[in-house]
């Protein structure tokens, strides 16, 4: 489904963000990416939903290749993937369902299925009483629910969470994590990117990252907890 | 195409002040670019005004027969740019002449006889009038024989000729002057529009909206906005011009087709504008996502949120 070969990124000649990058992400897994900042987990989100291009390697993702695709074949890969990130991206003017609806209305769904998918969104992510307020109107875990709630719309194979839980209180992380277990429970593949360890659960995946380097997480923790997970 | 043109609906009515703005500046520099147009169409029309004065008389000698004289009009005739001859009497140019002075005027009393010669009124194909045509054709004419004297005012015309070509010279440097400015001015308006919502822009593409639909409703914006502009600015034109024509005479206001090409300029201007804008804004959207080393920036967060 998602494929890195040998995958190195430059973004100076001695900034290397991604170095020899081999990994598989497999349908419906849920993985933890982890790592320092700057070790390279949001490049790597980047290149899954085509956003950054290897410097050398190829990124293969759901029959799209970083080698062959098309500047235009860009958004119909997108439509595939569902992104949130920690400042949840939100359009301030617009109320919670016109921002899960955008999703939709921006990539030319039908109309009459608009509203049916948007409730349905809002409903999964239990925001369906908040659909007429703003953003600035809720708190940090509402916005991502809302951010969520546009990124599942698409029903995509995979959602990508880049730092979710950055931005939001202890009691809100715990609302994001069980939606995002209870989303992969549907079949959704996640990739949730974080540098806050005590938020993994232990029977998923863990892919560790160190100076854009694959790591065994295990050495990552040893080096954050002298060894204690 | 709903939502392309409800967008484009929303972003003309929601953001009221910075659309203001925009039109506002269309309607400037459509209305500074509309003044340049009336004022070509109105140097052209004063040059044209002057050139249908440009008449050619050739005097005859008195001696001349009336065979003689329908003889030389007819060669005159076959001539390469002349449109028209017709021939003046002596006692016709002295009647002319009376009605111009009046009637008692002790200049004609001083003269016992007629002193006025007869002559051929030669009218010139616009085309023609040109110094140099001017002076073959009277060339042509100073061949045949019975003809005193010619005068198509060659001294003025070499004045107007010249003036209509610094003229013209000048017109064309203030046209491009003023029509890269027009086009500077409002591609860098409307990009202020449109960079006021590249959030949305980002999302967009985040999303996965194609290209097309990302910048279709920025494009129909812009359109409308030139429209606009190019609108209000043809009103105020149109009215100051009808308040100079009635103080100042031979003044014009546009005809109808370059009314056209006024409104027509203002939505290529909107269009031209928005499109290089998006584009544009599109790009560094992508080009800041691509070279901003990701995990500087996170850094620079966190040692923020730390303190």
């Amino acid at each position: 489904m998602i494929n890195f070969k040998g995958v190195y990124k430059y973004y100076k000649k001695d900034w290397v963000a991604l170095n020899n990058v081999n990994l598989q992400i497999e349908k419906g897994q849920f993985n933890y990416l982890i790592g320092r900042s700057g070790a390279g987990k949001s490049t790597l989100m980047k290149m899954i939903y085509m956003e950054l291009f290897p410097t050398e390697g190829e990124v293969e993702v759901a029959g799209f290749s970083t080698k062959t695709i098309k500047q235009s074949e860009i958004p119909l890969l997108r439509r595939k993937i569902g992104v949130i990130f920690q400042d949840f991206k939100l359009l301030k003017d617009r109320n919670v369902y016109d921002n899960v609806a955008f999703a939709l209305q921006v990539t030319g769904e039908r109309y009459s299925n608009i509203r049916k998918k948007t409730l349905e969104a809002l409903a999964a992510v239990k925001m369906s009483h908040k659909r007429n307020s703003f953003p600035y109107q809720l708190s940090g875990g509402e916005q991502q629910k809302v951010a969520i709630a546009r990124a599942i719309i698409k029903e995509p194979f995979i959602l990508l969470a880049d730092e979710p839980t950055g931005n939001v209180d202890p009691e809100g992380t715990r609302d994001i994590l069980e939606l995002l277990f209870e989303i992969n429970t549907r079949g959704t593949a996640i990739l949730m990117a974080t540098h806050d360890y005590s938020l993994i659960k232990k029977s998923m995946g863990v892919i560790g990252l160190r100076d854009g380097r694959t790591v065994n997480p295990d050495d990552i923790f040893k080096m954050e907890f002298g060894g204690q997970q | 195409m709903i939502y392309i043109l409800q967008e484009a609906a929303k972003g003309f009515f929601k953001n009221k002040s910075m659309n203001f703005i925009t039109v506002g500046i269309i309607t400037i520099s459509i209305f500074i670019f509309g003044l340049f147009i009336a004022g070509t169409a109105n140097m052209l029309n004063a040059i044209k005004l002057a050139e249908d004065r440009i008449e050619m008389i050739v005097y005859l000698n008195d001696s001349m027969k009336e065979t003689d004289i329908q003889a030389l009009n007819e060669q005159i005739s076959t001539i390469l740019g002349v449109q028209q001859t017709e021939f003046v009497s002596k006692q016709q140019a002295l009647d002319d002449f009376k009605r111009e002075m009046s009637e008692n005027s002790p200049l004609l009393s001083a003269f016992e006889s007629n002193p006025l010669p007869a002559s051929i009124k030669v009218t010139v194909s616009m085309a023609y009038k040109t110094p140099e045509y001017l002076k073959e054709i009277s060339d042509k004419i100073k061949l045949f024989g019975g003809v005193e004297d010619i005068d198509y005012g060659s001294e003025w015309i070499d004045d107007l000729d010249r003036i209509i070509k610094i003229l013209f010279f000048i017109d064309i440097i203030l046209g491009i002057i003023i029509t890269l400015s027009s086009v500077f001015v409002v591609f860098n308006t409307i990009r202020l529009t449109v960079y006021a919502r590249r959030e949305q822009i980002d999302i967009m593409d985040l999303v996965g909206a194609t290209e097309t639909y990302i910048e279709l409703p920025y494009i129909i914006e812009g359109v409308v906005h030139g429209l606009f502009g190019s609108l209000i600015s043809t009103a105020i034109l149109y009215s100051l011009f009808s308040f100079i024509a009635s103080k100042v005479p031979n003044v014009i206001f546009l005809n109808s087709s370059l009314v056209f090409f006024l409104v027509l300029f203002g939505m290529i201007l909107g269009f031209t504008g928005s499109f290089m804008s998006v584009k544009q804004c599109m790009n560094e959207i992508r080009e800041v996502k691509r070279l901003e080393p990701v995990g500087k920036r996170k850094t620079l967060q966190r040692s923020v949120k730390g303190k």
